[in-house]
């Protein structure tokens, strides 16, 4: 299984890096938003997961141009800092499948993704 | 054993406080700044220290760094009291757990003074109570949580010590981008580099100072309050550098292993 991993946040881009190769992913990273959406134009995933706030291009605007321009439909997970409903509902909107408030724990975050692989 | 020091920039405060002291039986040592209270501190043993945070040279909270990790262990111990225009309940929380015994909040009455002093007399009769405001490793154990880093690493103790190395490279970092922008008055540079600290604090465990850069992030977000901005990107810069300090430390390291 694939994962593209966007976080601009060293830390925890490691922590969920670590977490999703222990579990046996694939995992590839993108820094920002911009790194990310030239990466889904190239190469499929079977899962996404995306923080918000990012320099270049937010998480909300790359999950927007994955769904409506580049035609993704590969799940798509949000984390973020921001646990606003009025947040929460943008994305959805937008498009993601999921939706992590931080600081989360590793566990939930991998139910979360297998719940999504296995709808698939 | 029955002097009391006053450091205060605010010769108003001074005054009341001064006055306050000795009709209540005390002798009161005044100072203006930071560096004023630490020599004297230095020089004798005071029943009760009682610290302004804002104060020029050095501010209160570096000040009790300094009492709490650098004096010499017949000294450091002495109880500390910050005196601050603050009443959120976080900010008070993240001085008790800096290493303050207390705090009074401005503006004061002579039956706050009283209170703060016979406590501070009644946990020095009742030593029990030091352990809660232990310093060093004891007070940087409470100030983070590692619960959720260790369940990310399920034993990997390398990895651990990846995490925290990351955060010691990031933290100076983003204090100093934080800083920056609070003397351009950038709202947007303070709201971003609050926002990236607060994920990285709460994932250290790190609570009362993740929920301060999260309100500092709300109120740069809406732009107000700019005093109180200041004060809260000062206290978070003088926390999360004690932190970092401490994160380096071979006491801290060794108890990784």
């Amino acid at each position: 299984m694939k994962v593209l991993i966007c976080e601009d946040d060293e830390m925890i881009l490691k922590m969920v890096e670590f977490k999703m190769k222990r579990e046996g992913y694939d995992v590839e990273v993108a820094r920002n938003g911009k790194e990310a959406a030239e990466i889904i134009s190239k190469r499929t995933f079977d899962l996404i997961i995306t923080d918000l706030l990012m320099p270049y291009m937010t998480g909300l605007e790359l999950i927007n141009l994955a769904r409506t321009k580049l035609k993704v439909t590969t799940p798509i997970i949000v984390l973020s800092k921001i646990g606003l409903e009025e947040t929460v509902l943008k994305a959805f909107d937008m498009g993601a499948d999921d939706y992590v408030v931080k600081p989360f724990s590793p566990s939930e975050l991998s139910v979360r993704a297998k719940r999504l692989l296995n709808k698939e | 054993m029955k002097k009391i020091l006053i450091a205060d920039d605010d010769e108003f405060t001074q005054r009341i406080l001064s006055r306050i002291i000795e009709q209540l039986g005390f002798e009161a040592d005044l100072v203006n700044d930071g560096e004023q209270l630490l020599k004297n501190a230095l020089k004798e043993h005071y029943l009760l220290i009682i610290s302004d945070i804002e104060m020029p040279k050095k501010s209160g909270i570096e000040v009790i760094h300094t009492i709490r990790n650098d004096f010499p262990n017949s000294l450091k111990h002495v109880p500390v009291i910050a005196l601050t225009g603050h009443k959120d309940s976080e900010y008070i929380k993240i001085l008790l757990k800096e290493g303050f015994d207390g705090h009074i909040s401005k503006p004061f009455s002579t039956k706050d003074i009283e209170t703060c002093i016979n406590e501070t007399i009644e946990k020095l009769e009742n030593p029990d109570h030091k352990e809660e405001n232990g310093n060093g490793l004891n007070g940087i154990n409470k100030l983070i949580n590692l619960d959720r880093i260790n369940e990310f690493a399920e034993g990997d103790e390398g990895f651990i010590k990846d995490i925290i190395t990351v955060f010691i490279d990031n933290a100076p970092e983003l204090i100093e981008i934080m800083e920056e922008a609070l003397e351009k008055k950038d709202w947007e540079g303070i709201r971003q580099s609050s926002h990236k600290l607060s994920s990285q604090l709460s994932f250290l465990g790190a609570d009362n100072l993740a929920l301060m850069s999260e309100k500092l992030e709300t109120l740069a977000k809406f732009q107000k309050g700019m005093d109180e901005v200041k004060d809260i990107v000062h206290i978070i810069s003088e926390s999360v550098k004690n932190l970092v300090k401490h994160l380096k430390s071979k006491n801290f390291k060794n108890q990784l292993k």
